[in-house]
Parts: C-alpha cells; sequence; structure tokens
C-alpha cells in the first residue's frame, strides 16, 4: 500500500509544485518503493491524456444562443445585497426581528382598541344575553351619579356609572312596606343585558322590559341592573321610587357625559 | 484597460446590464462546455446543458452570495446540472450501452484509444469522485476552490482526491491503458 503522504508529493510533483530539494527527497524515496514509482508513472500517462483531451475538447460560442433564450429584462428588478455589508443595522435578522417586534406591538394595540370599551365596536348582544357581565370592572367605570334617598319608610340609593360599552347600576332598597323602584331610559340608547338580585328575600323581585326595569321590593335588598350602552351621546335615565302607585322620589341621571 | 472582477460584473448584471452578463458567458463558457462534455460525452447534450447552466445561473443570479467566488457557484450549479442529467439517462439506458455508442462515436471521430479509455474509466466512476478530478484536473482548481466550490472542507476535498485517483487508475489498469497490464 502507497503512503498517502507520498502519493500528495507525487501529485504536487506532477502539478510542478515541488522545487528541487522536494524534487530531490521524492527521488530518494521513489528509489526504495517500485510501487510508488509504477503509480508516478501510472499517473504522468493519465495526466499527459487528461490535457490532450482539454485540448482537444472545440471551442465553442454560445453567446448569443443563451442570451436569446433568457428574459434580460427580469434581472433589473433584483435587488442586489450590497457587495459589503458594513452596518449592523443591514443585517436581515436585525431587520426581520425589527418588523415582528412591530408585528406584535400593533396586534397588541388593535387588540385593545377593537376590545370591549371600544367607541367604534358594538359589543355583540348575543354574547351578553344570560350571562352576567364581568362587573369586576365597575370600579374603573365612570360614575354617572349616586343618588341616596331617605324617609322615615324608604331608604334608597343609585349608584351609577358607565364605561363605552356598558352601563351599571348598583341599587339597594330597604323598606317597610312594598314599594317599586323603576329605571326608564330610551331604548335606541340602551338595552337591557342583565337584571340581577344580589341580595333579596322571597318578596322582592325585580323584572326588565324593552325601556324600563322595574324593582318590587319589599325589605332590605340590593340589585344590579346592566345595561348595553348602544353609542356614545348623553342619555338620561331617570328614576322612580313609586309606593302605592304614587311616586314618592323621582329624579334622573345622565350617562355618556363627556 | 483592467478586466473587470467576477462579483464586479454579477452586480452590474443584478442592475440590469447585459454586457456584463455576455463578459460572464465569455469567460466561463469553454470551461463549462469541455467540462460537461468530459462527463457526458455528448457534444450535442453538452451544448444544451452549458446553455441551461447559464440560464439557470441568470434566473439564481438575486440569491448568490457576494461573499463567494461566482466561478465557485457557477462550477457548483454546472456539475449538479450534469449529475441531474446523468442520473436521469441511467434510469434509462444501462452504463454500457452508453459506454458502446460513446466508444463507437469516439473512435468515428479520429480520437485516440487512450483518451476513449480515460474517459470511459471516468463515465464508471461515482459522480462525486468524477466530479473532483474533472475540477482539479480540467478547471485547474486549488483544494480549497475545490472545497468551496463543493462545499466540503480541505481535508474531505483531499481524502476524496485521494480516492478518486486511486480508483481512476485502478479501473485504467483493467483496460490496457498504461500498457503495463
Amino acid at each position: 500500500m502507497i503512503n498517502k503522504k507520498l502519493i500528495e508529493k507525487i501529485h504536487e510533483d506532477l502539478e510542478g509544485k515541488l522545487d528541487t530539494a522536494g524534487q530531490q527527497e521524492l527521488r530518494e524515496q521513489l528509489a526504495h518503493d517500485p510501487e510508488a514509482t509504477a503509480y508516478l508513472k501510472d499517473w504522468q500517462k493519465i495526466s499527459n491524456a487528461i490535457e490532450t483531451a482539454k485540448e482537444q475538447t472545440p471551442q465553442i460560442q454560445f453567446i448569443q444562443e443563451i442570451l436569446n433564450k433568457i428574459p434580460m429584462e427580469s434581472q433589473a428588478h433584483h435587488k442586489p445585497e450590497p457587495l459589503l455589508r458594513t452596518s449592523f443595522w443591514n443585517k436581515p435578522a436585525f431587520r426581520y426581528s425589527i418588523v415582528f417586534i412591530a408585528g406584535v406591538f400593533l396586534g397588541f394595540l388593535s387588540f385593545s382598541i377593537i376590545m370591549p370599551g371600544s367607541k367604534n365596536s358594538k359589543t355583540p348582544s348575543f354574547q351578553l344575553k344570560g350571562a352576567m357581565y364581568d362587573s369586576r370592572t365597575f370600579d374603573q367605570m365612570t360614575t354617572a351619579d349616586v343618588l341616596v334617598f331617605e324617609n322615615p319608610m324608604v331608604k334608597a340609593s343609585f349608584n351609577v356609572k358607565y364605561s363605552r360599552s356598558v352601563v351599571e347600576a348598583r341599587i339597594t332598597l330597604s323598606s317597610l312596606y312594598p314599594v317599586q323602584g323603576v329605571l326608564l331610559f330610551d331604548y335606541n340608547s340602551l338595552q337591557v343585558m342583565n337584571v340581577l338580585n344580589v341580595s333579596v328575600n322571597d318578596q322582592s323581585s325585580i323584572s326588565a322590559s324593552s325601556n324600563f326595569v322595574q324593582i318590587n321590593n319589599s325589605g332590605n335588598n340590593q340589585y344590579v341592573v346592566q345595561l348595553i350602552n348602544k353609542n356614545s351621546l348623553p342619555h338620561q335615565i331617570s328614576i322612580k321610587i313609586m309606593q302605592n302607585e304614587v311616586p314618592i322620589y323621582q329624579n334622573a341621571v345622565t350617562v355618556n357625559k363627556e | 484597460m483592467i478586466a473587470k472582477d467576477d462579483n464586479e460584473l454579477v452586480y452590474e448584471v443584478l442592475h440590469g446590464s447585459r454586457s456584463s452578463f455576455e463578459v460572464l458567458i465569455e469567460r466561463y463558457q469553454n470551461k463549462i462546455h469541455g467540462m460537461i462534455l468530459q462527463m457526458t460525452n455528448d457534444r450535442e447534450i453538452a451544448k444544451d446543458l452549458t446553455q441551461d447552466v447559464f440560464i439557470k445561473a441568470y434566473t439564481s443570479l438575486g440569491k448568490f452570495n457576494f461573499k463567494y467566488r461566482f466561478f465557485s457557484w457557477l462550477y457548483r450549479i454546472a456539475i449538479n446540472e450534469t449529475i441531474n442529467h446523468l442520473k436521469s439517462r441511467r434510469h434509462f439506458e444501462s452504463l454500457d450501452k452508453v459506454r458502446d455508442i460513446v466508444a463507437e462515436d469516439d473512435t468515428r471521430k479520429g480520437i485516440p484509444e487512450e483518451n476513449i479509455r480515460l474517459k470511459d474509466a471516468l463515465l464508471g466512476l461515482k459522480d462525486s469522485h468524477r466530479s473532483v478530478l474533472l475540477l482539479k484536473y480540467y478547471f485547474g482548481l486549488s483544494y480549497e476552490e475545490i472545497a468551496e466550490t463543493m462545499g466540503l472542507s480541505t481535508a474531505k476535498v483531499k481524502d476524496r482526491l485521494f480516492n478518486a485517483r486511486m480508483t481512476l487508475r485502478d479501473k485504467l489498469i483493467g483496460t490496457g491503458f498504461f500498457g503495463h497490464d
């Protein structure tokens, strides 16, 4: 088996890359290695044949044929890479990451705008009917008014707040005898979403229609009324407390004041 | 006038210069054609494949990475196109039949017998061995340039070239190429 390094040296010699000292050294090595000598002779012949084959290869001229086959004008649309990238800012990875971050930011921005509470978005009623709207945001809502009424027979408070999509009234009624509380509003502007007895006894109830909510109260009770705020125009909600069909208190609150 | 560097010409082609691409074709057409002819042994196919290589190079020029040398990129396209062609041809014809046709064709055109045997032996090599031998002996590339062209390390190129040389010699020994066998 011929030494791999010796073969490497033989080929360097065939390519004329060995200096005089290298050639001398090779000759000495070959003198003791007939197998390597045979290899050298064989490869001299192969190299000559390759050179001959190269010389016999016909010279060709395909320029016009090639140019006729390619749509030259299409190349003008390519934006070539710069010959040298000098700046960190020019690196595609950096540019793509900037675009990605900007995309995520815009996504969050759009989401926060489209979320309930947006002026332009209409809250789909089918998602809200029959379900208690998350009133944990009550504290964050804008206060329309807090009405308090008190006489020897009845104590009442109406805490009304609103956001861009919801109006919520938290009502406390305390009466020894049956009284009715009524909230009246324009159905073009507000729509009943939820009415809830938070803490009531058997003699009390709350019901709703298209333009009013009625409470029949007896004892100490608390109610929550949630209305869909259909637009951002100011609306009035009229509030009455009646006893034996006779109003004993009447007032109004305005939502969407700003 | 100083001849423009390949990469400068590529840059100009990308900006729509027709004449720059002409210069690149002029510069490499004979080497590409010669190499393909050695690998395929068919002048018509070599002509078609040479044209295909330049057309492919032109259409893919937007993907060319300027940190490499143009010729190594172009030779790689040429080698891939040729190997793909040989593989598809082998699908339809047996290699022996190809050799017979080639030998018959070469003899008719007065090509020396030893060149026919050399081509025959080259045809019988693995694609990877034939490619590395042609890049070395036909294009005269250095180990580093072959490594860049074939996407290999220099050590791997040396190793592959060693095996290819051995295999080519072994194949030729049985054919009477050297006269001593």
